[in-house]
């Protein structure tokens, strides 16, 4: 399976290349679109954690959108962390679940009651 | 031989017989180096495995001086016979050849033996010889396949026997299977009947059939040692995982099952802390379970919910047990109390040990996760909101909770609802994705690849099949069972209910029961050689090893192999039924066995990421 060949890759750009072109027979086959969508999901993560590397100076590529989400709301990035959510659609259930990680982990225990 | 493993000889079988077949296979194998003083150096997967064998003297007095395990450092020794015990692995005859290269360069010369266990592979002598040490060793094979657990358990110990076989198309371990079913024919006879369910399984029926066509016309048929022996297994039974998904994913309510999933039981074997033993120099220790202790053996087919009273019961009558000195007012009397005291310290420190461990897994199961759980499983077996998306497996994945046991519930419901709508799967698919991160693509369709998560077709068999083998049974009674249903506090293993209903009436009346279950359903007879009898009733009372069942009359041995592994709670469920058929016993054999944790985690696909970020990482 190529995205366990992208995996292999240790260089962002070099991965992105190969998943680049693991979509491409996905898109072109019959095949439910799933996999093409995550895939393409993953290069859409990619180029937001690079912007993020950017302004932060600290590392995030390969988090989960979970976890980016999570470092976003723990790191002092709230206004990012809605983007996340819209940007990939991520269902209002888990993202409280997150929340309410990173609130209690940063110990804004104020911030908690409000839940 | 020690009396550590007179339990083996207990049960429906006497399995000190096939141990000792397995014996001397070991120690042909270290007769056949030249004499003298050797070392054994072993793959360290091999060593539960052999241990359960063979012990340290009894190698001992077979000439090997030093034990070694076949890890990747130097070996120093001056011993210059060298006998490598290994798997047939590509990265183990790496190391055999940098030891034999690390010899050569320290100019010494040496005798070197590999045995394989189980089998030689073309691969293996492919490595050696590119690694240039072909020439220098003597190749062999030890049959190491299958060894006695306890009285009435057998195991290949094969773990990754199920994912071989479902994701890797590796039929390999079939293979395995069946020769250690004809080793088993060699030591207790012909097997009469030969049946079973699902594809695995009819491939294993198949291939031992031909290797027994393969022993008849062969030369040597006359000769061959199973041709004497009266059978005494009346039927083999061989249950392939793949029809019974849904029990390993259910959380096991026998102790030790629980004991299996908080724990994990290593070859028979449990290693605890110190906190638990009651250790003194504060180092974990290795118990060893099985029915040679007798408060193990009590406890362990429980229900949890009935281990706490009998535990407290039996610490009541040791401690009576330690008051009779009291009592003990002649010479003759204290003589007899301290005869009895050994087997009371025993009882004592197994109880001490025991409590330990059920305290520790009450903790967990008082817990309001695992309820949960519990609750979401039985709602699932029930059928309950399957082909919907799951409000608790949601919350679970918001908190980032253990992916094995989301992916656990998440097989069960897809497995009871006859698989998902495309929207719920997707839904689900995605939900992990984003939580355990891309990578675990890889691992859905390892999923989808064993049945475990699927798209639905439509239909789904689970509501027939719940209601024709009475899987969900409300009555249930966990303190005195009367059903097998116990083992789960009110649900029938699928494999087991197969077990029963076979015993009741054969497959006939089954078929539509059958249909429902992949995988085609087999029945073959073996004919007897000539002169050899059908084992009598009487046939071997004389060794007084199995009276109730000499009494009991007919006797019968019924052999069910898990092809693809078994859990702790279905051997539960089987000796549960040995009780209360009469006169029909149960030998349990698996290729191994499995908790729905580890039947997972072999399916899940280690992925190393290496992605070297392109800000380096602040310390």
């Amino acid at each position: 399976m190529d995205a366990a060949a992208a995996y292999k890759c240790t260089g962002l750009q070099e991965r992105f290349t190969v998943l680049k072109s693991a979509v491409e027979p996905f898109a072109a086959s019959k095949e439910p679109p799933f996999v093409a969508r995550a895939i393409s999901e993953q290069m859409e993560l990619y180029k937001l954690q690079n912007e993020l590397e950017q302004v932060s100076k600290v590392p995030w590529a390969d988090l989960s959108v979970s976890d980016t989400i999570y470092k976003c709301l723990t790191s002092g990035y709230p206004k990012k962390a809605s983007d996340v959510q819209s940007l990939f659609k991520v269902p209002d259930r888990r993202f409280w679940w997150i929340k309410i990680r990173a609130t209690a982990d940063t110990g804004n225990w104020i911030e908690l009651e409000k839940f | 031989m020690s009396t550590s493993t007179a339990y083996l000889s207990n049960g429906a079988l006497n399995l000190n017989v096939l141990r000792d077949f397995c014996r001397r296979d070991l120690l042909d194998c270290i007769d056949s180096t030249p004499p003298g003083k050797k070392v054994l150096i072993m793959d360290e997967q091999l060593v539960g495995p052999l241990g359960l064998i063979a012990e340290y003297s009894l190698l001992k007095e077979h000439g090997v001086e030093k034990l070694f395990l076949l890890t990747s450092g130097r070996i120093d020794t001056e011993i210059s016979n060298v006998i490598f015990i290994t798997r047939p692995k590509a990265l183990l005859m790496e190391r055999i050849a940098s030891v034999v290269r690390q010899h050569h360069n320290d100019g010494q010369r040496k005798d070197y033996h590999v045995f394989f266990a189980p089998r030689k592979t073309l691969m293996c002598e492919r490595i050696l010889e590119t690694e240039g040490v072909l020439g220098d060793l003597v190749l062999g094979e030890y049959q190491l396949d299958i060894l006695p657990y306890d009285s009435d358990l057998l195991s290949l110990e094969m773990e990754n026997s199920f994912r071989e076989c479902n994701l890797d198309g590796d039929p390999t371990s079939l293979f395995y299977v069946a020769r250690s079913i004809m080793k088993l024919q060699t030591v207790y006879g012909i097997i009469p009947q030969i049946v079973g369910k699902g594809p695995h399984a009819k491939h294993v029926a198949e291939m031992m059939l031909r290797l027994r066509r393969e022993l008849a016309t062969s030369a040597s048929a006359s000769s061959a040692p199973e041709l004497s022996v009266s059978p005494e297994i009346d039927t083999i039974l061989l249950i392939d995982r793949t029809i019974d998904l849904v029990t390993p994913l259910c959380t096991q309510l026998t102790y030790e099952g629980l004991l299996d999933e908080s724990f994990s039981i290593e070859h028979s074997f449990v290693t605890l802390n110190a906190d638990i033993t009651g250790n003194k120099d504060g180092k974990k220790t290795k118990v060893p379970l099985n029915s040679s202790d007798r408060i193990f053996s009590e406890i362990r087919d429980l229900n949890f919910a009935a281990v706490g009273p009998l535990l407290s019961s039996r610490a009541k009558s040791i401690s009576q047990q330690y008051d009779e000195r009291h009592d003990a007012k002649t010479v003759g009397q204290i003589k007899d109390f301290i005869g009895k005291l050994p087997t009371i310290q025993a009882e004592h420190q197994s109880l001490r040990i025991h409590t330990n461990i059920a305290e520790q897994i009450m903790k967990r199961t008082r817990d309001a996760a695992f309820l949960k759980t519990l609750e979401t499983e039985q709602a699932f077996l029930c059928s309950v909101d399957t082909d919907k998306t799951s409000d608790y497996i949601e919350d679970l994945i918001g908190k980032k909770a253990d992916l094995s046991l989301v992916l656990r519930l998440i097989a069960l419901q897809s497995l009871t609802n006859g698989g998902f709508k495309p929207k719920v799967l997707d839904y689900y698919r995605r939900e992990i994705l984003h939580t355990y991160g891309m990578e675990q693509l890889v691992t859905l369709a390892n999923l989808e690849k064993t049945g475990l998560l699927r798209k639905s077709d439509g239909k789904s068999s689970y509501p027939s099949l719940r209601k024709a083998l009475r899987l969900v049974v409300e009555d249930v009674n966990q303190i005195t069972p009367n059903d097998i249903s116990y083992t789960f506090s009110g649900y029938a293993p699928i494999s087991v209910r197969l077990v029963e209903a076979f015993a009741r009436s054969g497959w006939r009346g089954m078929e539509e029961v059958l249909r429902l279950l992949p995988g085609p359903t087999f029945e073959e007879l073996q004919m007897l050689p000539p002169g050899v009898q059908p084992r009598r009733a009487n046939a071997r009372s004389a060794d007084g090893a199995n009276a109730a069942s000499a009494a009991g009359g007919a006797g019968k041995v019924t052999l069910v192999f898990f092809v693809g592994g078994c859990s702790y709670a279905e051997v539960a469920a089987i000796r549960f039924l040995a009780k209360q058929q009469e006169g029909r016993d149960y030998i349990i054999a698996t290729t191994h066995m499995l908790t729905g944790g580890s039947m997972l985690q072999s399916v899940v696909e280690p992925l190393e990421n290496r992605l070297v970020s392109a800000v380096p990482a602040r310390q």
